[in-house]
C-alpha cells in the first residue's frame, strides 16, 4: 500500500515536473526574444470594410456599454458594420433594438442578427452572422468587453501589409481587477496567459489561438479553414489551430489591449474555467493527430501539444494533493527516505509558476512588486479549483457532450459596484463543491499532522491546499446562497 | 597607496589593461568590468567576456557600455535575438548613437531573418494541405474532388457578398468621426439617410466636374429649401453652361 501511494504520488509529480518545465521553457524564450518585434505597420490609405461582431445572450447589464462602445470605434462610417449576434430571451433584445435604432438614426449601419434558436451556441451564432457580413474583416466582441477607440486603426493594417495574415489578437486587460480577491487573481492568470505565452509563441512562430474576443479575423481565412465549428466548447481555439494548420499566419499585439470585465461571482467562474479546460481537451482530441501526421518542425509540435493539453495537469495537482497527506506518515516510518529527494520537483514546478507570473507582471505594470504578493494567493486558487477543472478534464477525456454555460456578466466596475442585486447569478452550485469542502478538512488534518511530526517543509504546501480548497468552497456555497435570495425577491 | 594614475579619466585608462584588471579585482562591483571585457572580446576570449559583462550589467543595468559589450559577445557568439536586446537596451540609455543604431538594425536583420527562416520552415511543412480542400479531407488526407470551372465560378459567385447599390449619390464619406455621445437622445425626425445631400457635395461634384450629378443635388435642394431656390436656380443655369461648354469641347475632340 505504501510502495503504491508513493509510485502515485511519484507520477503525479513527474507531470507536474514536465508542465513545470514547459513554463521554464517559456521563460527562456521569453528573455531571449524580448526585443524581437513585429514590423511597424503604415496608416492606412485605404480603408476595406470591416464587420464588428457582438454575439450576446441575455445580457441585460452590460449590452448597451457594448453596442456605445462598437459605435465609438473610430472608422470610417460606410466602412464599418456592426452586428448584434443576439440569442437573448429575455429583456436584452429590447434594449439591443431601442439601442440599436437610435444608431441607425446617426447613420451608423448596424444590424440585429436574430436566429430563434441557439443551435451552436457562440460558434453557431458567429456562423449566422458571417453569411451576411459585408465586411472584408470581421472583429468578434464578447458582451464583457469595451473595444477602445483605436482597435481597429492599430489592427486592421497588419492585414493589409501582409496578405497571409489571417488573425489579429489584442491583449485583455481588466476593468475591475481591483473588485476583489477573486478578479485579481484572475487577472494575473489572464496576465500571463497573455504577456508570456501568447507573446512568446508569436514571436518564435509556435501557433497561437485567438481567445473568443478583442481580435479580427480575416472572413477568407475563416471560410478557408472551415467556419466556426460547434463540436469542441473552444471554437476560439478549435478555429486557431485549423488556421494556421492552412498556413495562415496570426499575430498577437501585447500593446494593443483591450478591457474587458472579469467574472466576480465564484460559480460563474467555475462554468468558465470549466468550458475553457473541457474545450481545450476535445481540441486536443480534434486537432493533435493533425498536427503529428504534418511534417511541422518537431518542435513546433512537442510545442502544441503542451498548448493544447496543459490542463491535464489538474487532476494530477488533486492527486498530489490527496497524496500528501498519507505521506507525512510514511516519511515517518523512515523506510523510503530516499524517495522523498523527489519531493524538490514540487518546489521546481513552484518556481517554474512563480517566475512565469513574476515576469508577465512585470512587463505590463510598474506596481508588479506589490501585485506579485498575491501569488500566493493565486496558487492556492489554482489548486482549489482543481477539483472542478479536473471534471472538465475527465468529460472531455470521455467525450461526455455538455452545454456552452456561457458566463453571466453584471458590469462591474467599482467597489460600490455588486452582483448580489442583479439576475443571471447562477443558482445551481458546481457539483464538485461536496468535494472540494471534504478535501479542505482532510487537507487541514494533513497540516495538522504535519506540524504534529514537525514535517516542516511539508507544512506550505499542504496549507496552500487547504486554503485554496476552504476558499474555494466556502465561497461557492455563500455565493450559491446569495443566489438562491435573490431568485426568491425576483 | 593611491596614485596619480588612480585618478585619472576612465578614457585614458583603455591602453592600460593589467590596471584595468587590478582594479577590476580590487573591486569587482566596478564598471571596469566592461573595459576587461573588452580586451578579453578583442583577444577571441569571448566566453569569458561574455561571463563578465553578464555579471556586470546585473550590476550597472544602465550603463550602456557595459550592455554594448555584451551585445558585441552575444553577436560574436551568433546569438542575435541576445544582441538585439541588449543593443536595444543602450538605445533607451542613449538613444541618439548611430553606431548603436546601425548595430541594432544588423542584428534585427539577422534576428529577422532567423524568424522567417523558421516559419518557412512551417509552411513547407504544411505544403500541400491549402488549397481547396476543406478541413475534413485535409485532416484526413484525401484529396480535393475535382471541380470544374464552371462549378467554381458559380460557387464564387453564390459566395460573394450581396452589397445593395445606393439609389441615390452616395454623400460625402467622413473619416475619423468623433464616437456618438453615448447618452440617450430623444428620437430625432426619421430622415432617410441615403437622400441627405447639402450644398458643399453639389459644390464637390461641380469642382469634380461631375456637373450632371451637380445639377441633380442642386434640383434636390431647391425642392427641400425654397427659401433658396432663386439662388440654386442661378447656379444650376451656370451648370448647364458648363456641361454645353464641355459636350460641344468632347464632339470637338
Amino acid at each position: 500500500m505504501e510502495e503504491f501511494i508513493l509510485i502515485a504520488y511519484i507520477v503525479s509529480l513527474t507531470v507536474l515536473f514536465v508542465f513545470g518545465s514547459h513554463g521554464f521553457i517559456m521563460i527562456y524564450y521569453y528573455i531571449k526574444y524580448r526585443a524581437r518585434r513585429h514590423a511597424p505597420v503604415r496608416p492606412m490609405a485605404v480603408y476595406p470594410v470591416v464587420t464588428v461582431q457582438l454575439p450576446v445572450f441575455n445580457e441585460l447589464y452590460v449590452v448597451g456599454r457594448l453596442i456605445d462602445a462598437s459605435c465609438g470605434i473610430v472608422y470610417p462610417k460606410d466602412k464599418l458594420e456592426i452586428q448584434v449576434l443576439d440569442d437573448s430571451t429575455d429583456q436584452t433584445t429590447e434594449i439591443v433594438r431601442s439601442s440599436i435604432e437610435r444608431y441607425r438614426r446617426l447613420g451608423f449601419d448596424i444590424k440585429h442578427v436574430r436566429r430563434g434558436t441557439r443551435e451552436g451556441f457562440k460558434a453557431g451564432a458567429l456562423r449566422e452572422g458571417l453569411r451576411t457580413a459585408r465586411g472584408e474583416y470581421i472583429a468578434i466582441f464578447d458582451a464583457d468587453f469595451v473595444p477602445r477607440q483605436d482597435f481597429l486603426l492599430k489592427t486592421i493594417p497588419h492585414f493589409v501589409q501582409d496578405e497571409k495574415v489571417g488573425m489579429v489578437q489584442t491583449r485583455w486587460e481588466h476593468l475591475n481587477s481591483e473588485y476583489s480577491l477573486l478578479t485579481r487573481t484572475q487577472a494575473m492568470a489572464l496576465d500571463g496567459h497573455f504577456v508570456i505565452e501568447q507573446s512568446v509563441r508569436n514571436k518564435v512562430g509556435f501557433f497561437i489561438n485567438f481567445n473568443g474576443t478583442a481580435g479580427v479575423w480575416r472572413k477568407t481565412c475563416i471560410e478557408d479553414a472551415g467556419n466556426w465549428q460547434s463540436d469542441t466548447l473552444t471554437e476560439d481555439l478549435d478555429l486557431s489551430y485549423r488556421a494556421q494548420l492552412r498556413g495562415w499566419k496570426f499575430r498577437y499585439l501585447n500593446d494593443v489591449t483591450s478591457p474587458a470585465e472579469l467574472p466576480s461571482e465564484i460559480n460563474a467562474l467555475k462554468s468558465q474555467q470549466f468550458r475553457w479546460t473541457k474545450g481545450a481537451i476535445e481540441t486536443a482530441r480534434k486537432i493533435l493527430p493533425v498536427v503529428w501526421r504534418s511534417h511541422l518542425p518537431v518542435k513546433l509540435k512537442i510545442h502544441a501539444t503542451f498548448h493544447l493539453t496543459n490542463n491535464l495537469v489538474f487532476p494530477f495537482i488533486v492527486l498530489a494533493g490527496i497524496l500528501n497527506v498519507p505521506l507525512v506518515f510514511i516519511k515517518h516510518t523512515g523506510l523510503y527516505d530516499t524517495y522523498f529527494t523527489f519531493m524538490s520537483v514540487f518546489v521546481f514546478a513552484f518556481i517554474g509558476s512563480f517566475l512565469f507570473y513574476l515576469f508577465s507582471q512585470r512587463d505590463v505594470y510598474s506596481d508588479w512588486r506589490r501585485r506579485i504578493f498575491l501569488f500566493p494567493v493565486f496558487m492556492a486558487g489554482s489548486m482549489g479549483f482543481a477539483v472542478n477543472n479536473s471534471r472538465a478534464v475527465l468529460e472531455g477525456l470521455l467525450k461526455k457532450k455538455s452545454e456552452f454555460v456561457r458566463t453571466p456578466k453584471y458590469s462591474i466596475q467599482g467597489k460600490q459596484d455588486s452582483w448580489k442585486d442583479k439576475k443571471y447569478v447562477p443558482m445551481k452550485m458546481s457539483p464538485t463543491v461536496m468535494i472540494e469542502l471534504i478535501l479542505a478538512v482532510y487537507c487541514l488534518f494533513g497540516v495538522v499532522s504535519s506540524l504534529y511530526f514537525l514535517e516542516i517543509a511539508a507544512v506550505p504546501f499542504q496549507l496552500l491546499f487547504c486554503l485554496g480548497f476552504t476558499f474555494v468552497s466556502v465561497m461557492s456555497l455563500k455565493h450559491a446562497r446569495v443566489a438562491r435570495h435573490i431568485r426568491a425577491g425576483h | 597607496m593611491a596614485g596619480p594614475e588612480q585618478t585619472r579619466m576612465p578614457g585614458s585608462q583603455s591602453t592600460r589593461k593589467p590596471e584595468v584588471k587590478a582594479r577590476l579585482a580590487a573591486d569587482p562591483q566596478s564598471p571596469f568590468f566592461a573595459r576587461v571585457a573588452a580586451g578579453y572580446l578583442q583577444e577571441g576570449r569571448t566566453r569569458e567576456a561574455l561571463a563578465l559583462c553578464q555579471e556586470g550589467t546585473k550590476i550597472f543595468t544602465r550603463y550602456a557600455t557595459g550592455s554594448l559589450i555584451l551585445g558585441k559577445c552575444y553577436e560574436a557568439l551568433g546569438q542575435n535575438a541576445e544582441a538585439l536586446a541588449e543593443y536595444r537596451r543602450v538605445l533607451e540609455v542613449i538613444p541618439d548613437s548611430v553606431l548603436v543604431q546601425d548595430l541594432a538594425g544588423r542584428v534585427e536583420k539577422l534576428d529577422q531573418l532567423a524568424y522567417e527562416e523558421f516559419t518557412q520552415i512551417v509552411e513547407k511543412g504544411l505544403e500541400g494541405r491549402k488549397g481547396t480542400m476543406t478541413f475534413e479531407e485535409f485532416s484526413t488526407g484525401a484529396p480535393p474532388p475535382p471541380t470544374s470551372t464552371v462549378e467554381f465560378l458559380i460557387k464564387q459567385l453564390q459566395q460573394a457578398p450581396k452589397i445593395a447599390r445606393p439609389n441615390v449619390m452616395p454623400v460625402t464619406p467622413i473619416t475619423h468621426e468623433e464616437p456618438p455621445e453615448p447618452t440617450p437622445e430623444p428620437p430625432a425626425p426619421p430622415v432617410p439617410e441615403s437622400t441627405i445631400v447639402t450644398e458643399t457635395l453639389a459644390e464637390i461634384y461641380a469642382s469634380q466636374g461631375q456637373f450632371q450629378e451637380a445639377i441633380q443635388a442642386y434640383t434636390t435642394l431647391s425642392a427641400e429649401k425654397p427659401e433658396d431656390a432663386p439662388r440654386f436656380a442661378e447656379r444650376i443655369a451656370q451648370l448647364r453652361e458648363l456641361l454645353k461648354l464641355e459636350g460641344s469641347q468632347g464632339e470637338s475632340a
